[in-house]
């Protein structure tokens, strides 16, 4: 296990690097930089002088090569480099806006799961039933909501009925719970909606299958209550393609989170990102798109670990 | 004697779909109605996108204007019609390039295998690794935002996933004993490739195809909302619910609603025809 766990690591190496090496060229090939921007900006007002030497100090003036060397070693030292825009380090803004999108998505995951399975077992025991039906319908038409409008929606209403609208000024957890969760319940749910339609629907055709096997057919012959043969029996099988969909689709809830936190005013990565782009900050995006890659690769490494804990069968050597 | 077999006709097979499938049927026929509309939107449109009538701004849906109208007395309901042409066009011509490049790398990673397939896939890896829509955006932000930079983008993230399909397929079709024996009687890798193994492995490619439709659809719309998307005055349905008209929005629900619905519905309707199609083309799933 312990090596399967090394070499899955250094699996990870040629990933980040890929993905480091594609979003720098994309956007080091992007017309107009940082300089040109704050030069717009200022209302043309920055001296041609000033422009270069602030295109030297960010290394802005050298070959696209040779910039990627300079990244590349800093990033080999473990520095990610300096925001275009303010000159702070990377690395602490990214430190202080992962928690926050990390919260989000969870609280997204739990509802996901909270919504997802319970449906998927209902719509998988009562298989062809109006249950079934509403389950089923709910789900795809969940997954087919674009996650902008829902969130639109789920501001525009409350405030045209209750004249209800979310805490705008952000509070983190831990110095005001009730506003936090107030604030990154809606996204929450919008973010988690798509996600629980995607695992409803796996979480009802994988407990179908498994409630087809012969040691269903046994369970259930040996005189075990329905209730004792689907949680004991069927769910802990049945689950298992479940948690690699939950897994596979971790990449959906991050993408999801760069659109939602923009419309509620979230201050996470996802809000992190979207101004990156905008702003031309290449040192920023470049950083959060390698950390949002890293997280996908960790949450499937994560993932393959979970099917040895959950079917005895898979032993990783 | 045998009876003589009904020979399986195009129409014979849409009439079986349609009995065998209803909700797929349905399906079928809402995307159908959204290409005519999308088509003849210059004959369907009561009015045209560009039209505006500031003392009708922010009506509310009447039998004059079915949707309403936005803050520039525009009629909703046209550039909700005109809207599908960007919505489909995009969706289209991105799957299509997404689709057909990832299944041609996926065809040849899957049956040469070796250097070539280690390289595709570990490059696949990378893309996959990305969030869809931050992968998306990147691209659009280093290209510009058009409608062809739009199309490029989404076909570029979409590629992965019919890359991963085709190479799954193709190497569990690689082991069937018919290209065994097509082996065993002398054919050439090339036309075992193309004449036993690619005609088994079109399907789900097909039902990939229609359910990534649904993706592409919402991808268009989250990066026109956020301002990457086909620049206006074109309309597009993600742009009708971002910009000036946002701010109108809780005076003028109307204006966030039909555009979000268009979109839901279309993107109910290709996931709704995908399933149908997977059903009927996976011979598992028949029961």
């Amino acid at each position: 296990m312990g090596k399967y766990i090394v070499r899955r690591l250094f699996l990870l190496v040629p990933v980040a690097i890929v993905v480091y090496t594609l979003t720098f060229v994309f956007i080091r090939v992007a017309p107009g930089d940082i300089v040109d921007l704050m030069l717009d900006q200022g209302g043309g007002g920055g001296t041609r002088v000033a422009a270069e030497k602030l295109r030297a100090q960010l290394h802005l003036d050298k070959p696209i090569y040779q910039q990627y060397f300079i990244y590349s070693w800093g990033l080999l030292r473990g520095d990610l480099g300096v925001s275009f825009r303010d000159g702070k380090p990377v690395s602490s803004e990214l430190a202080r806006r992962a928690p926050i999108t990390l919260e989000l998505t969870m609280m997204a995951l739990v509802l996901a799961l909270l919504i997802s399975i319970p449906a998927g077992v209902v719509s998988a025991v009562k298989q062809d039933t109006p249950a079934d039906y509403v389950s089923r319908v709910g789900a795809v038409f969940f997954l087919s909501m674009p996650s902008f409008w829902l969130a639109l929606l789920i501001l525009i209403f409350p405030a045209i009925w209750w004249g209800y609208s979310p805490p705008v000024v952000y509070k983190s957890l831990l110095e005001d719970p009730v506003t936090n969760l107030r604030q990154l319940l809606p996204p929450a749910f919008v973010l988690g909606s798509a996600y629980a339609g995607i695992l409803a629907r796996f979480t009802r055709s994988s407990l179908l299958e498994v409630l087809r096997q012969d040691y269903i057919r046994t369970a259930r012959a040996k005189g075990l209550t329905e209730r004792a043969v689907i949680y004991v029996h069927a769910m802990k099988n049945g689950l298992i393609p479940v948690v690699t969909m939950a897994g596979l689709q971790s990449a959906t809830l991050l993408s999801g989170a760069v659109i939602v936190e923009s419309i509620f005013n979230v201050p996470g990565l996802g809000n992190l990102t979207m101004g990156s782009i905008f702003q031309r900050d290449y040192a920023q995006l470049q950083a959060n798109v390698l950390f949002f890659a890293v997280v996908v690769v960790m949450i499937n490494l994560l993932v393959d670990l979970s099917y040895a804990w959950l079917d005895p069968r898979v032993r990783y050597s | 004697m045998a009876l003589p077999r009904r020979r399986a006709t195009p129409l014979r097979a849409i009439v079986r779909f349609c009995r065998q499938k209803p909700l797929g049927a349905i399906s079928g026929l809402i995307i159908v109605a959204v290409v005519l509309a999308a088509g003849l939107a210059d004959w369907v449109a009561p009015s045209h996108y560009r039209t505006q009538d500031i003392p009708a701004r922010l009506q509310g849906p009447s039998p004059q204007h079915f949707f309403g109208t936005d803050d520039l007395g525009r009629d909703i309901f046209s550039r909700v019609i005109y809207g599908s042409r960007i919505s489909l066009l995009v969706g289209l011509v991105a799957v299509a390039l997404g689709v057909v490049h990832g299944s041609i790398w996926g065809f040849l990673s899957g049956y040469l295998g070796g250097k070539l397939d280690m390289t595709v896939q570990r490059l696949m890896d990378a893309i996959l690794a990305v969030p869809l829509l931050v992968m998306a955006l990147v691209v659009v932000a280093t290209l510009g935002a058009s409608l062809f930079n739009v199309i490029l983008a989404l076909a570029f993230i979409l590629t992965p996933r019919a890359n991963r399909l085709l190479r799954g397929s193709v190497l569990s079709a690689r082991e069937n004993i018919y290209v065994e024996a097509a082996r065993a009687v002398g054919c050439s890798s090339w036309r075992i490739a193309l004449r036993h193994i690619l005609p088994n492995v079109t399907a789900p490619i097909i039902v990939l195809a229609t359910i990534s439709l649904g993706s592409a659809i919402i991808t268009e719309a989250s990066l026109s909302f956020l301002g990457m998307g086909v620049p206006p005055p074109f309309p597009t349905w993600g742009g009708m619910l971002s910009g000036e008209g946002r701010s109108y929005m809780i005076y003028a629900p109307w204006i966030a609603i039909f555009p979000g619905l268009a979109i839901t519905i279309t993107v109910l309707a290709f996931n709704l025809l995908g399933d149908a199609l997977r059903d009927v083309l996976d011979p598992r799933l028949r029961s």
